[in-house]
């Protein structure tokens, strides 16, 4: 007995927290109901049990869903022993509803397989036409995904819909959705294709994260927006797809530009165009103003009296040189003048609307372009006043 | 208008593209007067093909199953 090694509290606790550190329970799935749940200073403290053991847990961060005591869930963390209590206990890093268990195991095996092998790259992400002239559509006719898309194209730049219905749920999803983007990609008019469905739940949404899926979209010619409306949680399909939309109206939205920017950038350059002549036009008449005939000649004259008999001749041709200058200078400004008219941008303005314009000459298009004070030049169909700014407001 | 052939086959984005070169090389403002009106008259025809591409906007849907029965 008196040869036996006696141990201090602190070493003992040691040597089991070597132990279990030399387990390596790291990185592990346990799944469990949860018991005697309590939230203290920003952390999670809770137990997980099963029919015949319970397992001290603690999370730091917060977790993806609301925990209760007597749900079922799957956590993934490490076991450690917390040395100054004498316990082991489970850091959660991860937290999820159980029944998906298996799922969501196969789930996260996929997506590291196909991220090794390269289907997530960045660099073979295609990117989106800026108007596309077909716009394929992959997704269910029943659902409200499709009625959502087709709304907010029609409201942003109508445009031709390739409509591929297939079933978004249940077995035999996946192909069918695997086999639309294949067709799709033999009818070589189609630009983009969006391929998705509304929310539902994590086995509703499975078709998205089957491989099937994710290499038909990896090998697809055709850039693909992937719209699988679901809060939280990426699908396969997102990560694959060469842009993620979180909902399919949102899908619709990435996929045409408004119609009303693009008409405001029209405007705005053809503005420009028209601004960059008439400066033209002002520097020759500036020009021209230096060619005056009076001014002119009244330098001649000096030069003439000094030597007169000899440079009258040369005044002649000078004169005759000067006015065929001005004359063609003023050819050209009639000319540019006529172009002008002739192919004016103000024709919208004969349908009522007016153009704004700041003191620099560029369009009004932002209430941040002025204060209050500022004058601002509102050109309507037969002319232009200057207006004041008396208030501004952000709408 | 030159190239007003060619245009019927641009594709509207092109089109935009090149209407946004024109102008920044006519405010750049380093070019020939009849170059001025040559770019100026490629704009405005460029201007008014995406201003018709608009107004032609329409919506059409066509279901590829039905196509294929």
């Amino acid at each position: 007995m008196l040869n036996k090694k006696i141990y201090g509290v602190s070493e003992i606790t040691g040597f089991i927290k070597d132990a279990i550190d030399n387990a390596s329970l790291r990185d592990i799935w346990i799944e469990g109901e949860i018991s005697n749940f309590r939230k203290a200073a920003g952390n999670y403290f809770f137990y997980l049990k099963d029919e015949f053991s319970i397992l001290r847990c603690v999370m730091f961060s917060v977790p993806d869903i609301e925990l209760k005591d007597g749900m079922k869930v799957l956590t993934k963390g490490e076991i450690r022993v917390y040395e100054r209590r004498g316990y082991y206990q489970l850091y959660v890093r991860e937290i999820k509803r159980s029944g998906i268990g298996e799922l969501f195991l196969k789930y996260l095996e996929l997506k590291k397989k196909l991220e090794k092998e390269g289907l997530f790259d960045e660099s073979h992400k295609k990117p989106l036409p800026w108007l596309p002239n077909k716009i394929g559509v992959i997704t269910s006719v029943d659902g409200a995904a499709i009625k959502d898309i087709i709304k907010v194209i029609r409201k942003r730049f109508p445009v031709h819909i390739v409509l591929y219905p297939v079933r978004v749920q249940g077995d035999g999803a996946a192909a069918e959705i695997a086999n639309a983007i294949e067709k799709m990609n033999a009818r070589k008019d189609i630009d983009v294709i969006i391929v998705g469905r509304g929310g539902g739940s994590w086995e509703d949404l499975w078709a998205f994260n089957e491989e099937i899926v994710a290499r038909a979209i990896y090998n697809s010619k055709i850039p693909i927006i992937s719209a699988v409306g679901h809060e939280r949680d990426y699908t396969i399909a997102d990560f694959v797809a060469d842009m993620r939309a979180p909902a399919p109206s949102a899908a619709a939205e990435m996929v045409v530009p408004d119609m009303r920017d693009v008409e405001a950038r029209l405007f705005s350059m053809v503005a420009r165009m028209e601004g960059a002549v008439r400066n033209r036009v002002e520097m020759m008449r500036g020009r021209m103003d230096m060619f005056n005939e009076e001014r002119f000649l009244r330098g001649m004259k000096r030069v003439v009296s000094r030597n007169e008999e000899n440079l009258n001749r040369l005044k002649e041709m000078l004169i005759f040189l000067v006015k065929r200058k001005v004359e063609v200078l003023r050819e050209n400004i009639e000319m540019l003048t006529r172009v002008l008219d002739s192919s004016s941008p103000y024709k919208a303005l004969e349908r009522g609307y007016a153009m704004v314009m700041l003191s620099n000459n560029e369009i009004f298009k932002s209430v941040d372009d002025v204060d209050v004070g500022d004058v601002v030049r509102v050109r309507v169909k037969d002319g232009e006043t200057k207006c004041q700014v008396k208030e501004k407001k952000k709408i | 208008m030159s190239g007003e052939g060619e245009e019927k086959d641009m594709k509207f984005e092109e089109a935009m593209e090149r209407l946004e070169r024109i102008v920044e090389e006519m405010e750049a403002g380093d070019m020939s007067l009849d170059e001025m009106l040559a770019k100026f008259e490629e704009g405005m025809a460029l201007a008014k093909f995406c201003r018709n591409k608009i107004k032609e906007a329409e919506m059409k849907i066509e279901n590829m199953l039905d196509e294929l029965k």
